[in-house]
């Protein structure tokens, strides 16, 4: 019941320290956590519901939403971020930004980042159409939370994503060029022949000798 | 677009389809094997292709047929490595001539093509067999040496079994103790997930085929099976939809014309190398099937290097397995170059010449 309370936010910082030096609470708090269920009942929050982030929506209702009419009318052709402006004190932003924006299934924050304000906008290894919004055009690097203003938790879950996909094929990217040493695979020393018969002990062979 | 398909038309037929259609397009176009390709990719696990490979009559055949787009070859790379803003010299014309021999230089370094060689045996060798140290550990312990200056492949790497056995490691053991002490950047400890069948088939419906090989060649060994699966699978996707220019001047064009070569499936590569009117690269190839294959039926006919076609046609009546569209387009070709010239001697004539 007490880890109830605690987990709804009621109380805080006087709630565990009356945890902490035993059962201690004030008096209006005690009548509260005896009253039962139905004080549970109506002491849960009721959750504003454009706030509510519980709900999971599936990678393929992401996919339907990136091609459909509100999309268009929402981003235009035009990155989900581009559009987005952040909220601070003074003229210079702070070097990170908030650490996430949707706690406990709810949105905490007035102002929420590009994609914690958009439901239907799902980071996943499949959307690569979104995933290619967040990386550069000119070197295929993620691009930075400075420009794209995503919360820490929603950076890292694009990090991920981005990652997968490049391992299995989705999005591609130049792979760093891979020098032979020819000498390793075929001694100079062998003789190279156009006939057919030959089968020379090539360097590739199964036993390992030291050295040479 | 109708400036550049008319401009491609000009270049050849082959050109201007490419040009028109999209990559689903052409994968459609294609109808019997627009599913997944049903040629199974062959290996090199019986004859060794090394000593033909690395022949200096082959290796030259390849690097020449191989073509050099400078604007290919040094394109954008796009590696997430810092941008530098261009530079921009004023040189008199010695200056420019070396530094383009040195950019010719640096063009055959990144040409370097990867090595054919055969697949590997399993590593079976066992140092010694101690049952009395059955028992010492639940784990297997795999012994490395690092000391510095010795190849990868020569590295002694052993491994104590559960059962007191010493061994040779195996190959699969051998790429991941190498990869953990002396990491090769692209490689990864665990294989990619873009070399399973279906994520393959996916890369390469989008024709992808140049990041597929570029990975196999940073992640795998060249006498990896997995290798050759892999680059077999590509070959063969590349020949049933007929697009090799896509490769051309980079470094995988040379093995993919050695693996045609080697399986005898170069008609619908000379084919297409006529349309597109690049008649010494067909002599080439014929020259290079009869190094390959030096028992065929037209390989102990005198090779006339000044007249490509004749090369071509030799191939085609002796040892062609597609007669009849080679003939074809040799045809179209021959009648191609005899309006063309009509044409010019029509305008010539018109001239008063």
């Amino acid at each position: 019941m007490l880890t109830g309370l605690l987990r709804a936010g009621v109380g805080g910082r006087q709630l565990i320290q009356g945890w902490q030096r035993g059962v201690s609470l004030s008096a209006a708090r005690r009548c509260e956590a005896t009253d039962g269920e139905e004080e549970e009942g109506r002491a849960k929050k009721e959750i504003d519901p454009a706030k509510d982030r519980t709900r999971v929506i599936p990678v393929e209702m992401s996919l339907k939403y990136l091609q459909s009419e509100a999309y268009q009318t929402a981003y235009g052709e035009d990155p989900v971020w581009k559009k987005y402006r952040r909220n601070f004190k003074g003229a210079f932003p702070p070097k990170k930004t908030r650490k996430m924006c949707i706690r406990a299934g709810v949105i905490s924050t007035g102002n929420p980042c590009p994609i914690c304000r958009d439901e239907y906008l799902v980071l996943d290894p499949i959307n690569t159409n979104l995933l290619k919004q967040f990386i550069s055009p000119h070197n295929n690097s993620i691009l930075p939370t400075s420009i794209t203003n995503l919360c820490r938790k929603k950076h890292r879950e694009l990090e991920v994503s981005v990652h997968k996909a490049r391992d299995i094929g989705l999005l591609t990217y130049d792979v760093p060029f891979r020098r032979y040493h020819y000498p390793d695979y075929y001694p100079k020393d062998t003789p190279t022949s156009t006939t057919t018969t030959t089968t020379t002990s090539s360097s590739s062979s199964s036993t390992l000798t030291p050295g040479s | 677009m109708m400036e550049a398909v008319k401009a491609a038309a000009s270049a050849g037929l082959r050109l201007a389809w490419t040009a028109v259609t999209s990559p689903a397009a052409r994968v459609a176009a294609v109808p019997r094997l627009a599913r997944a390709c049903t040629t199974i990719p062959s290996k090199y696990d019986e004859r060794d292709p090394a000593p033909l490979f690395f022949d200096p009559n082959v290796q030259e055949i390849l690097k020449r047929v191989t073509g050099r787009n400078y604007d290919k070859i040094f394109r954008r790379r796009y590696d997430e490595k810092r941008l530098s803003p261009p530079k921009y010299e004023f040189l008199t014309d010695e200056e420019l001539g070396e530094l383009r021999e040195e950019m010719e230089k640096k063009a055959e370094t990144l040409l370097q093509m990867p090595p054919v060689v055969k697949q590997r045996e399993p590593i079976l060798d066992v140092l010694s067999r101690d049952p009395a140290l059955v028992g010492f550990d639940t784990c297997r312990y795999i012994f490395t040496d690092i000391t510095y200056g010795v190849t990868d492949r020569k590295r002694f790497i052993v491994v104590r079994d559960a059962d007191g056995t010493l061994r040779q490691a195996s190959w699969e053991e051998r790429d991941r103790m190498n990869q953990i002490y002396n990491p090769q950047p692209g490689r990864k400890i665990r294989s990619h997930r873009v070399f399973e069948e279906e994520n393959l088939k996916n890369v390469l419906d989008r024709e992808e085929y140049e990041f597929v090989l570029d990975l196999a060649c940073a992640q795998f060994e060249p006498d990896d099976p997995e290798y050759q699966r892999v680059t077999g699978r590509v070959y063969e996707t590349l020949e049933a939809r007929r697009c090799y220019q896509i490769l051309h001047s980079t470094r995988h064009y040379g093995p993919l014309c050695f693996y045609l070569t080697w399986n005898k499936k170069i008609d619908n590569l000379l084919t297409t190398l006529i349309q597109q009117e690049m008649l010494s690269e067909g002599a080439d190839i014929v020259r290079l099937y009869y190094l390959i294959h030096p028992d065929s039926k037209s390989a102990g006919h005198h090779v006339d290097l000044s007249l490509p076609l004749e090369t071509i046609k030799a191939y085609m009546e002796q040892d062609s397995l597609q007669r009849a569209k080679l003939q074809l387009a040799i045809q179209a070709y021959q009648e191609i170059v005899q309006q063309r010239h009509q044409c010019q001697e029509d305008v010539k004539a018109a001239h008063g010449l």
